[in-house]
């Protein structure tokens, strides 16, 4: 029984924020807080009616589009390399790949600007944000589609050849059809990181926003409950992204 | 350069190394359009590395590979008129059986109707006409395996070439699927290659062997050439139960420790003496024994048998009465033929 409450007390303290954020985007009160004064969808209508978060919104989804579809490319023909070297190469080359993921996203973010825009004169804008979120979600898309090629029978690509098909067609009739679903998988999860990013892109989108830059401009000005909407939408988009990920790919955590 | 007389398949000097490692030594192999043909070997002898070269799958690092004449040697496995089955099979898990056997001719963007015809031909082969629209993991083992066959053979390779193809399989799907590969070769009568370490898988199946050691070829020749006179000493302990004797040869006389003497040819030097255990009989004025071990096995009797020199010589029996002579303990005398025992330079 102590366990239970515990555990309620330890779910109520992870969950309880995200819930509230969720339930205040549906009260009618302009102010944040109980009573909540009625069930309402203004606020949604608010943001639909907005041409900022519209702009916003369609950045974020063409960041997101664009990083799931050349992180996943990259990120697929750097695990097939690395299933042909040895393990300790292997080792070496992800830890270098996913140093991006492990340092703070404060000097990712710098680094980007410093390389990309200082070094290379790229603008600041959507580009550059894209190149910053497969630089993250690069590592997650080789981790997958490793796990799954570990799975794979080469000898299934062998007999492909033995059969007449050139190495280009046993991979396209062969190999990415048993791959499919883990790379639609590293896919979403790629979009889900280019959606959850704040920090990257609001060193990099320059004039523009995203949604997670719209929402930080807008929490300096106003403080209405639709921050609360936009919130509950991007939870929905990641939230839902990665549970189709995981579903698709059946991924179960191994490497 | 095609003859009537040329083998369909010829490798000259072909070898294969990783770096340092020799994994084929050079190596001569002639095979004959209709032949049956083993490469007998422990594992990591090299033979699956031989057949991967013939597949197109390892480029040899020295030596040729031709097939009905015409040099392969540089061609990829796509290019090759060979087909290989698979130790793990390799079946496509994304397609049906159907879709398997016809992935070769679809490739080749065949008329549809010609696909469907000998699909359905190929399924027949292995007796899976009723299996075309299953999925892969919906087969038994035994299944998978006829499957590779059919997928393999609808291609009509001038080889076939077939990789442990009963390894996976247990003793009784073997032997079962032994039968299957006979009738087939018979039927079709193609040009089979297979690898196995089983040399009664080989000598059930193939009219010509190669026994393989060490990535060195140590004798080709038919089962009862290879099993009667082996080349070398491992051949001969490789294949099937043996007694190996030593002995002496001082110009053109072989003198054994066991007290035989008889005449040869070669080199003077130590030599070992092979003879195979069902030739070996008892025989008056024959080498004086001691039975140490008689083990009925119902087809054949196994008797060990202690010599003067201190070594041991196996006799097999097929007379089911023999028992009463082998009780352990007993005198007897044996010996064989001089055309059943074959003599090998010691090394």
């Amino acid at each position: 029984m102590i366990w239970r409450v515990i555990l309620g007390l330890f779910l109520l303290f992870m969950l309880g924020p995200i819930a509230l954020v969720v339930v205040f985007s549906f009260g009618a009160n302009a102010l944040i807080g109980f009573p909540m004064g009625g069930f309402t969808l203004d606020w949604y209508g608010k943001l639909v009616a907005d041409t900022g978060f519209h702009s916003a919104f369609w950045t974020s989804l063409s960041a997101a589009f664009s990083t799931a579809i050349l992180a996943t490319l990259t990120g697929m023909l750097a695990a097939i390399g690395l299933m042909k070297v040895t393990p300790g190469a292997t080792r070496a080359v992800l830890a270098a790949l996913a140093l991006p993921v492990l340092l703070p996203p404060l000097v990712v973010a710098i680094a980007i600007v410093v390389l990309f825009v200082r070094g290379l004169g790229l603008g600041l804008g959507l580009p550059v944000v894209v190149l910053g979120h497969i630089l993250v979600a690069q590592p997650f898309v080789i981790l997958i589609v490793m796990a799954r090629l570990a799975r794979f029978d080469q000898a299934t690509v062998d007999a492909a050849r033995d059969l007449g098909a050139t190495r280009l067609a046993a991979f396209r009739l062969v190999t990415l059809p048993q791959i499919a679903s883990a790379l639609v998988g590293a896919a979403l999860v790629s979009a889900a990181i280019s959606l959850d990013d704040f920090i990257i892109a609001s060193f990099t989108i320059g004039g523009g926003n995203t949604i997670s830059t719209f929402v930080w401009g807008k929490m300096r000005t106003t403080l209405d409950p639709s921050i609360n909407a936009i919130a509950t939408i991007l939870l929905v988009l990641t939230v839902g992204l990665s549970a189709l990920a995981l579903k698709v790919s059946k991924y179960k955590g191994q490497v | 350069m095609t003859s009537a007389t040329a083998p369909l398949l010829k490798l000259s000097g072909v070898s294969k190394s990783f770096g340092p490692v020799t994994a084929v030594a050079p190596l001569d192999l002639d095979v004959a359009a209709g032949d049956f043909c083993a490469i007998l070997g422990p594992s990591g002898c090299g033979k699956s590395t031989l057949l991967r070269m013939i597949a197109g799958f390892i480029e040899p690092s020295a030596g040729k590979i031709a097939i009905a004449g015409q040099d392969v040697t540089r061609l990829g496995p796509e290019k090759r008129p060979t087909n290989m089955v698979f130790q793990s099979y390799g079946l496509f898990p994304h397609l049906t059986v159907a879709e398997n056997v016809a992935f070769g001719l679809a490739l080749q963007k065949r008329p549809r109707a010609e696909i469907a015809e000998r699909t359905q031909e190929a399924l027949r082969l292995v007796r899976l006409e009723t299996f075309g629209e299953r999925s892969i993991d919906r087969l038994s083992g035994g299944q998978q395996q006829r499957v590779a066959l059919a997928r393999a053979l609808i291609m009509r390779p001038k080889v076939l070439l077939l990789d442990e193809p009963l390894a996976a399989l247990d003793l009784k799907l073997r032997h079962q699927m032994q039968e299957e590969l006979r009738r087939i070769h018979q039927e079709i009568g193609g040009t089979f290659i297979f690898v196995t370490h089983d040399q009664s898988e080989a000598f059930a199946l193939a009219n010509l062997v190669a026994v393989m050691n060490e990535g060195k070829v140590e004798q080709i020749g038919s089962p009862d050439r290879i099993y009667l006179h082996p080349a070398t000493l491992f051949v001969a302990d490789f294949v099937g139960e043996t007694t190996i004797l030593a002995g002496e040869r001082r110009k053109g006389r072989v003198r054994l420790k066991a007290g035989l003497e008889f005449d040869s040819k070669g080199a003077d030097g130590p030599v070992r003496v092979v003879v195979r255990p069902e030739r070996v009989e008892v025989r008056f004025g024959g080498i004086p024994a001691v039975v140490t071990d008689a083990v009925f096995f119902g087809s054949s009797l196994k008797v060990s048998l202690k010599l003067p020199s201190g070594e041991m010589l196996i006799l097999r029996s097929s007379d089911a009465n023999a028992g009463e002579h082998f009780r352990p303990g007993a005198n007897v005398n044996v010996g064989w033929d001089a055309k059943d025992q074959q003599v090998i330079d010691a090394p």
